[in-house]
């Protein structure tokens, strides 16, 4: 692919591949949850998990379109791309130091992971490391790309990036290691693809992986799950219910699944099976074809993602791109990975399908980001590089005004 | 604005693009170890579904009735329910103990123990066996934390009568005793099943492929027993116990005929309902499995052998020593002290003495011969279960007394069937006929299966002219003018054998003073035999009486005159020719 003809994505495909995957969620999700002595319209709509999960769709859905529109001023100003991520991580983070303290967070399933408020009828709760993954990835993108960064110098490069997923994932992981596992592979990931050198990479990795470690002996029931791991056979009702129950649930359904809405897993036998382990639940009522659905759409993504990232103007938005592309992906991946006791059980859901609203709209803006990348693309590029000005300057569409303003 | 030149961007992007496209490849792996899960895994995971998802319900099975020769009915199911609490369904386990506190008539605290008593329990049965008033009152309640189970419930309707015949049915009712047991398979059908998918708390959600397998309802048994002759028997056995200050009795009525048993009783008798309030001994059917030994009622039959073998001619008369009689080491001695008899004689009176000379003359190999001709020592093939083959022994055992103990009745054992049978024999022109129980299974509908109309024939016993000879001119003046003349009844021509046999000790050996077993074996009308009545009284007070003709014979006497008239067997033309000189000529 040569530079000279580049001119830019189209966000579309992007919103469908995310669209889709949130309509199948949403239909798993009820059917996950469906119960079978109330009539379906005898229940308040927001008390039904469908019902909470439309609304977060719908909050998603306007929050993506609200991040793609004002995701642009930001990413065309030097000085709001260079000092917002940092407020936003530094918030974050601040979010994270409180949930850790008792008393303020409520507790759920035995971890701190919860900031909760409004009535406990409505019970709506915020999970802060939600918010510090994509914290994280805007800040690393600010910091391996803006004012002055070199990802190749150990100070002005490396340093900064790898203590600020250092201290994300030292926050969260306490509480919650799956999403601390996400935390530092993505981190590693932008690291890598902004080109740090091998040896800091290497220093990272092991450094990560001791406190990896630490964190694993820290808990006894990390432990137990990855001993449940080693031989799930050998304790079937006990550490290894879960996977056990979850391959059970995958196996029942299939090539082609038992029907859609007639599983029977989700009736008490598959524990969260309408949150982290809704993949199962989707593979028995309809086998390779939803769950190949599923995987073929996570690809999509990435694959458009992939594209956004390549066709983006500046290493920041590169970056950003890389990373929001690489949080995605990476959960999904090691969320089927733990459906599948590919992995040992971590709570991590698969995004935009699993049932849960501070994950749904977190990515929901994500996305948003994406896209407005995806419209920014190929225009500036083609101004600065094109030497035989081939490409037209400017790309169609509504934002002409803030890309040439950026020309100046 | 971008850190580079071109070049840096491009090492940024393809290194971005590896970390994407190893992310994809990633997802794509995935994909191989869900084809591993579907493939390798699968058979395991999918039966550990199957197994904690399904369910099964048994749908019970009708247990088929039991039914006497006329169609009386004589054990039936009926369904009731037993009443069970689920405590995890409750929603307010108080008020729900005190809702049904009322309608079962029990004190809440009660129920309340009941469920407190199994705290992980999800079946606390609270009521058994509640009628149908109670059953809607409880179905009415529609609370899903209350259900009924159904339970079948086996009755007697005859009870005591025909106990030992019926048999019992356990708890779980399948047949524990008599034709229950021996026909268990026929009668309980086969049970039906009701598979369900359920979710973790067992609730049904709805039926599993193939989940539905409809139960066969189990046929019916016909016997070939009379209620009413039955009863007859019966309340004469209680009458002859009664009088005779007795032990216990036992009856059998047959048709020498066809072999169908149509009475068969032993008294004291049990409640089939509850089996478990009386001993071993009292609920064994006596009749076939008990093998007794029948003293002077064995005498018939080795007449018969030494006709049949020519050891004696009809007319010869034979020395009975007037009433005492020594024999090798061996002194044998009769109630009356007899002369010169013939083989009628020897019978009609009853002679020990006689009966030994004959005995001896015919040898041990002629009488073991006899008797194994009539049946002894092989079980008679009844279908009533635990049938004793009694005890004839081989003539290597025989020690040199064991030629005259036989002759009258000791050194041998056979059930009261096996003789009934026997004595059957000789009134049927010499042919044994297979004693049954059993006249038809009919399915669960009603429709015969299996009939069984046409007599078993086992073997003739004896030539047909020696057994009518025996019949119509020794064992009629048994009655006419002999030991048995307590047996006559009005109308009718009665043959008969008497006997009276010394009952050994019960735990050592030896005979016991002062105990006996007192049997008459009768059947009229002479001329052509409806029936054979065998009565064996036990251990009567032998300062009323203790002879076969004299306990057991009035017993016999009243079951004969009421099973006659209840068959309407007409009366016979010729009973004025009592004593008239015999029509069938000896061979």
């Amino acid at each position: 692919m040569h530079l000279e003809t580049d001119n830019g994505i189209h966000p579309g495909p992007l919103i469908v591949v995310t669209f889709a995957l949130m309509a199948m969620g949403l239909v798993m999700v009820t059917s996950a949850t469906a119960p079978l002595d109330v009539a379906f319209w005898d229940v308040a709509p927001w008390r039904t998990v469908f019902g909470r999960q439309a609304i977060f769709i719908a909050i998603g859905i306007v929050s993506m379109l609200l991040a793609a529109r004002l995701a642009l001023p930001v990413l065309d100003r030097p000085r709001w791309r260079r000092q917002l991520p940092l407020v936003l991580f530094v918030i974050a983070l601040a979010l994270l130091a409180v949930v850790l303290h008792p008393g303020i967070a409520g507790e759920l399933r035995g971890s701190q992971r919860w900031l909760r408020f409004g009535p406990e009828s409505v019970r709506l709760g915020f999970q802060p490391s939600e918010l510090a993954k994509l914290a994280m990835v805007a800040a690393l993108a600010s910091l391996l790309a803006e004012r002055g960064a070199d990802p190749r110098s150990f100070h002005r490069g490396f340093l900064p990036a790898a203590l600020a997923v250092g201290v994300t994932v030292g926050l969260i992981g306490k509480e919650d290691f799956g999403t601390s596992l996400i935390i530092a592979g993505v981190g590693g990931m932008m690291l890598f693809a902004a080109g740090c050198r091998w040896i800091h990479l290497l220093l990272m990795g092991s450094l990560g992986a001791c406190g990896m470690s630490v964190l694993l002996i820290m808990a006894p029931y990390r432990m137990a799950r990855l001993t449940a791991f080693r031989d799930i056979w050998s304790d079937p009702r006990g550490d290894g219910y879960q996977p056990v129950q979850s391959l059970a649930t995958i196996a029942s359904g299939g090539w082609l699944g038992k029907g859609l809405g007639t599983g029977v897993q989700k009736y008490g036998y598959l524990p969260e099976g309408h949150t982290d382990f809704i993949f199962s639940v989707i593979w028995e009522e309809t086998g390779i074809v939803g769950g190949g659905l599923i995987i073929g759409l996570v690809c999509a993504f990435v694959w458009l993602g992939l594209r956004t990232m390549w066709h983006a103007r500046t290493p920041f938005e590169r970056l950003l791109a890389t990373g929001i592309t690489a949080t995605i992906g990476l959960q999904a991946a090691l969320n089927i990975a733990v459906v599948t006791v590919t992995t040992p059980t971590t709570g991590v859901s698969l995004p935009f399908v699993s049932a849960g609203g501070s994950g749904l709209i977190m990515f929901c803006i994500a996305v948003g980001v994406l896209i407005a990348i995806a419209r920014r693309s190929g225009r500036e590029e083609v101004r600065t590089r094109s030497p035989a000005g081939a490409a037209t300057p400017c790309a169609p569409g509504t934002l002409g005004l803030f890309g040439q303003t950026l020309g100046a | 604005m971008s850190l580079g030149g071109g070049l840096i961007d491009l090492r940024q992007r393809r290194l971005a693009a590896f970390v994407l496209v190893v992310l994809m490849f990633l997802l794509l792996g995935l994909g191989g170890r869900l084809v591993y899960i579907n493939s390798v895994m699968r058979p395991r995971l999918v039966n550990l579904a199957r197994q904690q998802q399904e369910g099964s319900t048994v749908i019970p099975a009708r247990r088929g009735m039991i039914l006497d020769g006329r169609g009386r009915v004589a054990a039936v199911s009926r369904r009731m329910s037993d009443v069970f609490i689920d405590p995890a369904q409750a929603t307010d386990l108080n008020t729900l103990v005190h809702e049904l506190a009322v309608r079962l008539n029990e004190s809440p605290d009660a129920l309340l123990a009941a469920v407190r008593r199994r705290p992980n329990s999800r079946y606390v049965v609270v009521a058994s066996r509640v009628d149908e008033t109670t059953e809607e009152a409880i179905r009415a309640l529609k609370n899903p934390a209350v259900g009924l189970a159904d339970t079948p419930v086996r009755t007697f309707p005859l009870g005591e009568s025909l106990a030992h015949v019926t048999g019992w049915t356990g708890r779980d009712g399948h047949g524990m005793e008599g034709i229950e047991l021996a026909y268990e398979k026929h009668l309980a059908g086969r049970d039906g099943q009701r598979s369900t998918i359920r979710d973790s708390r067992r609730r049904a959600l709805w039926r599993a492929e193939d989940g539905f397998t409809p139960p066969a309802d189990g046929g019916h048994v016909v016997l070939t027993i009379d209620a009413e002759i039955q009863r007859i028997v019966n309340e004469a056995l209680a009458e002859g116990i009664r009088n005779f200050e007795a032990e216990s009795g036992v009856g059998v009525v047959m048709s020498p005929t066809t072999g169908e048993v149509f009475a068969m009783a032993c008294v004291p008798s049990f409640d089939p309902h509850d089996p478990s309030k009386v001993d071993a001994e009292v609920r064994r059917n006596r009749v076939v499995t008990d093998p007794v030994e029948p003293g002077s009622t064995i005498k018939g039959f080795i007449a018969c052998g030494a006709l049949e073998g020519k050891h004696l001619s009809p007319h010869e008369l034979i020395d009975c020593h007037m009433g005492t009689y020594h024999t090798g080491s061996r002194t044998i001695t009769d109630v009356h002290p007899y002369g010169m008899m013939n083989l009628a004689g020897i019978i009609t009176k009853s002679s020990n003495i006689g009966m030994t000379i004959v005995g001896e003359r015919m040898g041990k190999h002629a009488l073991h011969d006899t008797l194994r001709r009539f049946g002894f020592g092989t079980r008679a093939g009844i279908e009533c279960p635990g049938e004793d083959a009694g005890l004839v022994y081989p003539v290597r055992h025989w020690s040199s007394l064991t030629a005259q103990s036989v002759s009258f009745g000791y050194e041998v054992t056979m059930t009261p069937l096996q003789l009934a049978a026997a004595f059957s024999a000789i009134v049927n022109d010499g042919v044994l006929i297979k004693p049954r129980v059993v006249k038809q299974l009919l399915g669960p509908e009603g429709d015969v299966l299996a009939a069984f109309d046409s007599p078993t024939v086992v073997r003739r016993s004896v030539s047909s002219s020696v057994a009518r000879y025996l019949a119509d001119e020794v064992l009629v003046s048994v009655v006419e003018e002999g030991t048995g003349h307590e047996a006559k009844i009005e109308g009718y021509r009665v043959l008969g054998k008497t006997g009276t046999a010394k009952l050994t000790y019960k735990d050592r050996k030896g005979y016991e003073p002062r105990a006996y077993l007192s049997t008459f074996i009768g059947a009229a009308p002479a001329r052509a035999p409806e029936v054979v009545v065998l009565v064996m009284i036990r251990r009567p007070n032998p300062d009323i009486g203790y002879y076969g003709g004299t306990v057991s014979a009035p017993s016999v006497r009243r079951i004969l005159a009421e099973t006659l008239a209840y068959l309407q067997v007409p009366p016979e033309e010729s009973v004025a020719m009592v004593g008239a000189p015999a029509q069938t000529a000896p061979p």
